[in-house]
């Protein structure tokens, strides 16, 4: 059986109603980023030093590194406990890194 | 009149634009201020000379890269040491001194010299090499260097002979110093080639792109997608032409050096797709680096073109 939306209106309700749990349902599914202003980052290998570290974490997407913003952004697929959240200062101060975590201009 | 000198000047800089020299980096001898004193690699002509470009406060790349020539200088008979250096040039000048790079020396040993320069001879010195080095500010204020991170293999001959790449085991450095390696053969130090066509406006980073000149169609693919800076990727090209032949792809940060990266295709197949072999880009402090993606084609005469394509690589 076929649902037929005839009236205009309702199509574009319809469209609109779609939009919404799309939109929804990626936010949900969204990840959280997190940022930390790091110091002691003085060459590029320090970009790859700690993409390798991080990319160990299973719960992490990825991991954004500016050298120049003197920064680090991990984006996590659910939002870090505060044990997951100590592990990732540990690790940067295990690879000699001074890092603290900072409100991200984008974060909730 | 104004309005047709401008045309004239804007036409011929377009068509003077469209002939290249490509230059391939062969290493050369050069002089430098040292632990030694103003040292000329003539002098050193006798020795193998290890080349690496860094600085004394680098904390990774260094460090292991001394630690490693360290122990490689210990690894060695007393005459194959006497007949080793490792120069270690350093592109800080704006903090090391030859003082400091002297405390280095106690450290690493008689075969350590150390050398720094104005950033002028250290650009001539890199570029000898197609090595780059890049000094610039983090917005803390402090100092980030980006560095090549081999090692030149410079031979008893004074010739250029290898590439070592970085993290190298001290066995392979210890067989590189043991087994002759032949000078390659650099038959055009600098050649000229012509544009024959361009498409700027596809990203090779995202998919694959093409170029149609004529009766001749020449793709470009990245392989695997997403391409960054980081991550090892693969360079083919498919070419439906019956007169041009891919032979090297040369990539160009369009805003920064980024050094020499020319590697040279080889034909994989009989339909005419050729690959480079691995191969990855240097890391930069920007978070969107545009590239020039150059593919050398050659007539069966010898005669050079290029076609420019674009890559953009995300941080």
């Amino acid at each position: 059986m076929t649902l037929r939306i005839a009236h205009p209106y309702n199509r574009s309700m319809v469209k609109v109603l779609s939009l919404f749990l799309v939109l929804t349902s990626l936010s949900a599914l969204g990840s959280t980023p997190y940022c930390f202003d790091v110091d002691g980052m003085t060459c590029s290998q320090c970009v790859k030093k700690i993409k390798e570290a991080f990319s160990e974490f299973s719960y992490l997407e990825s991991t954004k590194v500016s050298l120049k913003e003197a920064s680090v952004t991990i984006l996590s697929k659910d939002s870090l406990s505060p044990a997951q959240e100590s592990h990732l200062l540990k690790t940067f101060k295990d690879l000699k890194y001074k890092a603290k975590k900072v409100k991200c201009a984008s974060s909730p | 009149m104004r309005f047709i000198s401008l045309i004239i000047l804007l036409l011929s800089t377009h068509l003077f634009a469209k002939e290249v020299t490509l230059k391939t980096p062969q290493g050369g001898s050069f002089a430098i201020h040292s632990t030694e004193g103003f040292i000329s690699t003539d002098q050193l002509i006798g020795k193998h000379v290890f080349l690496f470009f860094g600085f004394a406060t680098c904390p990774d790349v260094c460090p292991l890269t001394l630690q490693r020539m360290k122990q490689l200088a210990s690894s060695l008979t007393e005459a194959e040491r006497a007949n080793f250096r490792f120069l270690f040039i350093s592109v800080d000048n704006e903090r090391d001194t030859i003082e400091k790079l002297k405390s280095l020396k106690n450290t690493y040993g008689n075969s350590f010299i150390g050398a720094v320069d104005s950033d002028e001879k250290l650009t001539e010195i890199t570029d000898l090499f197609g090595a780059r080095y890049r000094r610039f500010k983090n917005k803390k204020n402090h100092l980030v260097i980006d560095h090549t991170d081999s090692i030149f293999h410079i031979d008893q001959q004074g010739k250029w002979v290898s590439t070592i790449p970085f993290g190298s085991s001290v066995e392979s450095m210890q067989k590189e110093l043991r087994v002759k390696t032949p000078a390659p053969q650099i038959i055009h130090p600098a050649r000229s080639a012509k544009l024959l066509d361009q498409n700027l406006q596809c990203d090779l980073g995202v998919k694959p792109c093409s170029i149609k000149h004529g009766r001749d169609e020449f793709t470009l693919t990245l392989s695997p997608y997403p391409i960054t800076t980081e991550k090892p990727f693969y360079v083919s090209v498919t070419a439906k032409s019956q007169n041009l032949k891919p032979v090297e792809v040369d990539f160009q940060g369009v805003t920064l050096n980024m050094g020499f990266i020319r590697p040279p295709l080889s034909q994989v197949s009989k339909d005419s797709r050729f690959e480079t072999k691995k191969l990855s880009l240097p890391i930069c402090e920007l978070d969107r680096m545009e590239w020039t993606v150059r593919l050398i084609v050659t007539e069966k005469t010898g005669k050079l073109h290029y076609l420019d394509y674009r890559l953009i690589t995300l941080e």
